[in-house]
């Protein structure tokens, strides 16, 4: 089926560059992520918003794909969900900073050896 | 003043189709309104508006992609410039995600579009073109059926 479209709205497109295209395509990617972790976890909004101390309209704008989130930011929710929300090929930032974390287990196993010694 | 108008189909998507409307008598319809009064002063905010309507029309025009303006009652909802470079809002109505009716918009520099008069006028015409498109889909004159909008599309507002 042709799909109807228009001779204004053709014209812009004609001039949108690829780096902007990727670019938006990229926050909302990000934007999607966030909300398909939190609708996984169960997690509102406002818990989400809570947690990271922040206000409901931010996250909301944060889940409208309409915010150029800063790798700070996206580090930050990242931490709060205990997910990768981007990937880099051949690294995944989260579980790398997940590895860097001491294992529970260690200090009470390290407590054990000294008592018991 | 009772102003005639047609709900006219701007383009066709996979998810998600643009229709806005167009008063009798006018050369354009409200979003090319919009596109013409702002492409070339901000081209970047309207780049970034045409390619987010893209992937609205490709993926689907959930709500939390649009910020709500107007009241709970209404189905008026505004889509800000992607990067937020500048403050450039344009005014939409959402119908069950299917259909995206663009309005016109403009720059908010204040903090509630109510009290710029442009923007208010932009979803106040919203506003009205919703309550008549309501008792159209109630009386079943209008009908969704997939991504179109078929039935009785021409109605006059007070506006």
């Amino acid at each position: 089926m042709l799909m109807k479209t228009n001779k204004i709205l053709d014209e812009i497109r004609s001039t949108i560059s690829p780096e902007t295209k990727m670019q938006m395509e990229l926050s909302v990617a990000i934007a999607n992520r966030i909300y398909d972790i939190l609708e996984a976890k169960g997690m509102s909004q406002k818990d989400f918003a809570h947690i990271l101390g922040k206000t409901e309209t931010e996250v909301s704008r944060w889940l409208s794909g309409t915010q150029n989130l800063t790798l700070s930011t996206i580090s930050k929710i990242s931490i709060a969900l205990g997910e990768d929300i981007i990937a880099v090929i051949g690294h995944n930032p989260y579980h790398a900073y997940e590895e860097t974390l001491p294992s529970v287990a260690e200090p009470e196993e390290e407590y054990k050896k000294s008592n018991h010694s | 003043m009772e102003r005639n108008l047609l709900i006219e189909l701007l383009e066709d998507g996979d998810k998600v189709s643009l229709y806005s409307p167009h008063f009798e008598g006018e050369e354009y319809s409200e979003f090319e309104k919009f596109l013409l009064a702002y492409k070339d002063e901000y081209p970047e905010d309207v780049r970034q508006l045409v390619y987010r309507l893209d992937i609205i029309k490709r993926d689907g025009a959930a709500d939390r992609h649009f910020r709500y303006e107007g009241t709970r009652r209404d189905r008026v909802m505004a889509l800000p410039s992607h990067l937020e470079t500048t403050s450039l809002r344009l005014y939409l109505l959402n119908i069950q995600s299917k259909i995206l009716i663009l309005g016109n918009g403009g720059l908010k520099s204040t903090a509630t579009y109510q009290e710029d008069n442009n923007l208010n006028r932009c979803v106040q015409t919203l506003q009205k073109i919703d309550i008549q498109l309501k008792q159209l889909e109630h009386q079943k004159v209008l009908i969704v059926t997939g991504t179109q909008l078929l039935g009785n599309l021409q109605f006059s507002i007070d506006d």
